[in-house]
């Protein structure tokens, strides 16, 4: 019961955060409302009893790519208009959402469910299938050669 | 506690991040959008693995989340600046304008 109540209050912080984003008519502020949205959510982690993934995370997401986003294009330019429908913003996430949810609504999710998301191939381990860590190990590091050398030609062009 | 609230949670999630980028003309608005998808996405396979399959086989796929995620943080740095520098508005529905 604790940590439904729990949860119920850092959602209600995500979700504030996460609206933020686009309230907000700069990108600077954006894009602190992101790094917010962020560490709720790694909160949310700790709340499901994965307190080590959150911490990975916290340090991933906030440590990194806030940083990153925040000091490389919040901070470069701040640009002011309206950039988001906020009244369709609403609707159309209650209907995305309740479209998600409906099938999940009503269902107890026991073991027959649990058979279907479970499955053998899923519990049969995707920890030996090391490529995965290769691929994304391997799609930073060319992103990060490519973003170097379009920004050495983009420097050489001005 | 009942799985079925953070499975709703990174549900919405999902839904703000989705519809953030339908209803939004700023690009970086429109991929910080992606990132709340991302976010919810390793969310909602942490609950699933961790309530269901009770291993930490998810470590692989949460890498690959947030390594996704660092890569587009990385491209959007690029394509902003690229867009600053030529001098082109950051509003989508204007973008055709690359082209002149």
């Amino acid at each position: 019961m604790l940590e439904t109540a729990l949860l119920g209050i850092v959602a209600i912080l995500d979700f504030i955060a996460i609206f933020s984003i686009f309230v907000f008519k700069d990108i600077f502020h954006s894009g602190i409302a992101l790094a917010f949205a962020f560490l709720f959510n790694s909160i949310a982690f700790v709340v499901v009893g994965q307190p080590l993934l959150a911490i990975i995370q916290l340090f991933i997401l906030i440590g990194g790519i806030s940083t990153y986003l925040i000091l490389g294009v919040a901070s470069y330019g701040l640009s002011n208009f309206r950039h988001s429908n906020r009244l369709l913003l609403a609707i159309l996430s209650v209907v995305i959402f309740i479209a998600m949810s409906y099938p999940l609504i009503g269902t107890t999710l026991v073991s027959a469910q649990q058979n279907y998301f479970t499955g053998a191939a899923i519990s049969g381990g995707i920890v030996p299938y090391v490529a995965i860590y290769y691929l994304a190990a391997f799609m930073v590091f060319t992103t990060s050669i490519g973003s170097l050398l379009l920004l050495k030609r983009i420097g050489a062009k001005k | 506690m009942i799985p079925i609230y953070p499975i709703l949670f990174a549900f919405a999630i999902f839904s703000i991040g989705a519809a953030g980028i339908a209803t939004s003309r700023h690009m970086v608005i429109m991929v910080f959008a992606v990132e709340v998808v991302l976010v919810a996405s390793a969310l909602l396979g942490t609950v699933f693995y961790f309530y269901f399959v009770g291993s930490s086989s998810i470590l692989p796929f949460l890498f690959a989340i947030w390594a996704i995620a660092a890569s587009e943080a990385i491209l959007l740095v690029i394509f902003y600046r690229y867009m600053v520098r030529a001098d082109v508005s950051l509003d989508v529905t204007k973008l055709s304008r690359i082209k002149e």
